[in-house]
C-alpha cells in the first residue's frame, strides 16, 4: 500500500495511455521540445557571450577620449593628450591610432592599428587570425593597401595572432604608427582616440568631468559604460530572435493548449470508466498531472541538452548570424559555457508548470462529474 | 447485505428538463445471491444499479452497505467502496481503449497501490481463468464481443470485491454467449460473491441461477415474487 | 519492463546527461577558457581593445561602444542602410559584387 507504488501505477497509466497515441504525442514532444530548444540556445549564447565579454574586456583602457567634431567622432591631437596627462588623478594617455580599411578584393572591412612602440619595421605587419587567412590579395606574399593617395604599398606579413584570441583579434591588421599614416594620410599630431589611465578608479568620475570641463569638444568613454554596452547588446539581439520565434512558439503553445484542454469526448468517457472503476477524482488528477509532467519534462531536458549542445558544442552553428551578426569575415569561436541556474530554473518553471497545468485543470471540470454518466452514455 | 430505504433520485432538479428516475424504492441484496433487476427501459433500473454502485446519490432516502449508511458519504469515500467492495460490468464493456487486455483488467488496482507485480499476477491468472491467458498482450480493440466481456469480468474481479454489479451484461452477446456469461456467474457465486444484475433479457431472469428478481416500472418497485416478471 | 521503469530511466538518462553538461562540461573546458582568457586579456591591455570581433562588417557592430552612428555607410563600406536591418542582413549582393555600382571609398570612409 506504498504511496511510492501508487504513484507509480498512476504513472504507468499514464504512459500506457500516452503510447496508444504514439506519433502524436511523439510529434507534440518533439515541437515542445524545438521550442525549449530555440528559447535555451538564444538564453545561454547570450550568457555565455555576455560573460566572456566581461571577462575579456575587463583589461580594456579606463577611460577612451574621443574628440567630437560637429556631434561627429573625429581626430584628436596629440596636445590634449598632454592637457590631459596634467589632470591630477591621471596615470597614463596613450593616444591610439585605429580605423578600418576596407579591401575591395576580399570584400571585408579589417579593423588598423597603429602603434608607436611596433616591435617590427615600417613595413611589416601582424595580422589577426581571420584577416590572416581572409587576405588574399598578396603581392611577393606581401599585403597590398591602397593608400589614400591611391598608390599602393605592401607589407611584409611577420606574425599572425593566436588563434585562440579571435574574439578580440580575428580582423585586426597591426603596423606601426609611420605606415598607419602613411596608409591614410592622417597628419603628424592627430590621433583616433586617447586611452587614459588613471590612478584610483574612485577618481574616475572626477577625472571625467575634468576632461570635458577643460576639452568640451571631447567625449569620454568609462570601461563600465562599455561592459554595460556588452551586458546589454545580446538583450536586443536574442529579444529579436526570439521575436521571430515567437510566431512559431505561439503556434505550438495554441496547439499545446488545444490538445491539453479540449478534451474529447473520448477522453472525457475514459475518465469516467476510471471513475465508475473507483478512481477517486484525485487520482483522475494525479494520473493526468503525471501525463503532462511526462510531456513537459521530457521535453525540456531534450530541448536544454540540444541547446547546450548546440550552443557549446556545435558552436550556436543555427543562428549565430543573428545573435552576432552577419559578416563578411567569417569569426567563429569557441564559446566557454556558462549558465545561470537562475535563467534555467525560470526555463524549467516556464516549459514544465504551464503545460502540466493546463493538462490537470480540463481534467478536473471532467472528473468531478458523478461517475454514473458512464452508465448512462452506454 | 445491501438495503435501500425509500430511495428517491431526480435529475436536472428546479429545471425543465426535471426527471424523477425513481420513486421511494425500498429493496434488499442479500449476499451471496443473484438479484435481477428488470422493468422497461425509463423504469429506473440502471439509477437503482448505480446508486447501488456508489456511482450516484439519491436525492432522498437511505442506502445501507451492511451495517454502513453510505448514502451521504463524501465522494472519497464512495470511491474507496467502488473499487473494494464493488466490480462493475457494464453494457458496453467500457474497456478502456488502446490499452491492452492485461493493463485493463489492472485498471481497478491502480489506486490500490499494491506491487505491480502482484496486480500483474493476479490479472493473468484472472485472464487465464476466463481463456484470455493467450490475449493477455493484445489491445482490447482485437477482442471478440464474447472475449471482452470476459476480460471485463476478469477487471470486476480484480480487487476481489464482495459484489459483483452488472448492468445489461448480455445486450450485446448472442444466446450461446449469454448461456456462457451466465454460466461464470454461477461460477463466481459458488465462491461466495453476490451478483446484481440490470437486464430486461428474458435469458437472465429465467436462468437457474438468479435467486431474486426486483421488477421495475416507472421508477417504483412492482410487487411481484421470485422468478416473476 | 513496466511503462515507469523505461520512462524514469529515460529521464532519468537525459537528467544526468543534462547534469553532467551543466557540471561536467565547464570544469573540462576550464584549462582551455584559462589560457584563453589570459591570451585574450593579455592583447587587450597590450593593444588597448575596446571591442569584441563578433561582425566586422558595420561599425557599430565591430566597435559597438565606439559607434558614431550619424555617418553614412554605417553598415557596411558600399551599403547605404538603415541601423537594424544592416545588423541582420548583408547589404544586397549587386552592392558587395566586385566593382559594384555603390562604393564607398576604400580608405578611411568616416571622414566626411
Amino acid at each position: 500500500m506504498s504511496s511510492l507504488e501508487r504513484q507509480r501505477a498512476f504513472l504507468d497509466y499514464t504512459l500506457a495511455s500516452l503510447v496508444r497515441r504514439k506519433a502524436k504525442n511523439g510529434a507534440l514532444v518533439l515541437a515542445y521540445a524545438l521550442v525549449v530548444f530555440l528559447i535555451a540556445s538564444v538564453m545561454f549564447f547570450s550568457r555565455a557571450l555576455r560573460t566572456e565579454g566581461q571577462a575579456v574586456l575587463a583589461g580594456a583602457p579606463e577611460l577612451v577620449v574621443q574628440r567630437m567634431l560637429a556631434g561627429r567622432f573625429d581626430t584628436i591631437p596629440a596636445s590634449y593628450a598632454d592637457s590631459i596627462r596634467r589632470i591630477r588623478g591621471v596615470s597614463e594617455v596613450e593616444p591610439r591610432l585605429w580605423g578600418y580599411y576596407f579591401n575591395r578584393a576580399v570584400g571585408a572591412t579589417f579593423t588598423v592599428l597603429g602603434l608607436p612602440d611596433f616591435a617590427h619595421a615600417d613595413d611589416e605587419i601582424v595580422a589577426g587570425p581571420a584577416a590572416a587567412k581572409a587576405w588574399t590579395n598578396l603581392q611577393d606574399g606581401r599585403y597590398l593597401f591602397r593608400t589614400f593617395k591611391g598608390d599602393s604599398t605592401g607589407f611584409k606579413p611577420v606574425q599572425v595572432l593566436p588563434e585562440e584570441t579571435r574574439l578580440v583579434s580575428a580582423d585586426l591588421l597591426i603596423m606601426s604608427e609611420t605606415a598607419f599614416r602613411q596608409v591614410f594620410g592622417l597628419p603628424e599630431g592627430q590621433y583616433t582616440d586617447l586611452a587614459v589611465t588613471v590612478r584610483n578608479p574612485q577618481e574616475m568620475q572626477t577625472v571625467t568631468e575634468k576632461i570635458q570641463r577643460e576639452h568640451p569638444d571631447t567625449r569620454p568613454i568609462q570601461r563600465e559604460e562599455i561592459l554595460r554596452t556588452y551586458e546589454s547588446v545580446f538583450e536586443w539581439r536574442g529579444g529579436m530572435v526570439i521575436v521571430v520565434f515567437a510566431g512559431a512558439a505561439l503556434a505550438f503553445f495554441i496547439f499545446a493548449w488545444d490538445k491539453a484542454t479540449g478534451l474529447s469526448a473520448e477522453e472525457r468517457h475514459e475518465i469516467g470508466i476510471l471513475k465508475a472503476l473507483g478512481w477517486d477524482t484525485a487520482d483522475v488528477l494525479v494520473m493526468k498531472f503525471w501525463e503532462g509532467l511526462a510531456i513537459s519534462l521530457t521535453s525540456f531536458l531534450l530541448g536544454t541538452i540540444a541547446a547546450y549542445a548546440h550552443v557549446f558544442l556545435a558552436d550556436a552553428g543555427l543562428f549565430a548570424q543573428a545573435l552576432k551578426g552577419w559578416s563578411v569575415l567569417y569569426v567563429d569561436f569557441p564559446l566557454s559555457p556558462v549558465v545561470s541556474p537562475t535563467e534555467l530554473l525560470a526555463l524549467f518553471f516556464l516549459s514544465v508548470a504551464p503545460y502540466t497545468f493546463i493538462t490537470v485543470i480540463p481534467a478536473w471540470r471532467a472528473a468531478i462529474t458523478d461517475p454514473d454518466t458512464v452508465m448512462r452514455a452506454s | 447485505m445491501i438495503r435501500v430505504e425509500n430511495v428517491t433520485k431526480v435529475f436536472n432538479p428546479g429545471r425543465p428538463s426535471e426527471y424523477v428516475a425513481l420513486r421511494g424504492v425500498s429493496a434488499a441484496v442479500p449476499e451471496n445471491k443473484v438479484v435481477v433487476l428488470t422493468g422497461p427501459s425509463g423504469s429506473g433500473k440502471t439509477t437503482l444499479l448505480s446508486l447501488l454502485g456508489c456511482m450516484a446519490r439519491p436525492t432522498s432516502g437511505r442506502i445501507h452497505l451492511g451495517e454502513r449508511e453510505i448514502s451521504s458519504l463524501p465522494e472519497r469515500f464512495l470511491a474507496e467502496l467502488r473499487r473494494t467492495a464493488f466490480g462493475f460490468i457494464f453494457q458496453s464493456f467500457n474497456l478502456v481503449p488502446g490499452l491492452t487486455t492485461l493493463e485493463n483488467v489492472m485498471v481497478p488496482a491502480c489506486p490500490l497501490g499494491q506491487p505491480r507485480h502482484q496486480v500483474r499476477d493476479r490479472a493473468a491468472a484472472l485472464l487465464e481463468k476466463f481463456r484470455l491467458g493467450g490475449k493477455i498482450g493484445q489491445t482490447v480493440e482485437s477482442l471478440s464481443g464474447g472475449e471482452k466481456q470476459r476480460t471485463a469480468i476478469a477487471r470486476a474481479l480484480i480487487n476481489d470485491p464482495p459484489t459483483i454489479i452488472a448492468d445489461e451484461p448480455t445486450a450485446n452477446l448472442d444466446t450461446a454467449l449469454s448461456l456462457e456469461f451466465l454460466e461464470i456467474v454461477g461460477q463466481l457465486r459458488a465462491e461466495g460473491k453476490t451478483f446484481i444484475i440490470a437486464s430486461h433479457d428474458a435469458i437472465v431472469h429465467e436462468a437457474q441461477v438468479v435467486d431474486q428478481v426486483i421488477s421495475l416500472r416507472d421508477g417504483m418497485v412492482v410487487p411481484a415474487g421470485p422468478h416473476d416478471c | 519492463m513496466r511503462p515507469s521503469d523505461a520512462f524514469l530511466a529515460v529521464t532519468g538518462g537525459l537528467g544526468f546527461i543534462l547534469a553532467g553538461l551543466l557540471a561536467g562540461y565547464p570544469l573540462a573546458d576550464a584549462g582551455r577558457r584559462d589560457a584563453r582568457l589570459a591570451l585574450e586579456s593579455q592583447l587587450v591591455a597590450e593593444l588597448g581593445l575596446t571591442d569584441l570581433c563578433l561582425s566586422t562588417e558595420a561599425r557599430y557592430t565591430r566597435h559597438l561602444s565606439q559607434a558614431d552612428l550619424f555617418s553614412a555607410f554605417q553598415d557596411h563600406p558600399r551599403s547605404l542602410e538603415h541601423f537594424p536591418s544592416g545588423a541582420l542582413l548583408p547589404p544586397p549582393a549587386i552592392l558587395t559584387a566586385l566593382g559594384g555600382p555603390v562604393g564607398g571609398s576604400d580608405v578611411g570612409e568616416d571622414r566626411p
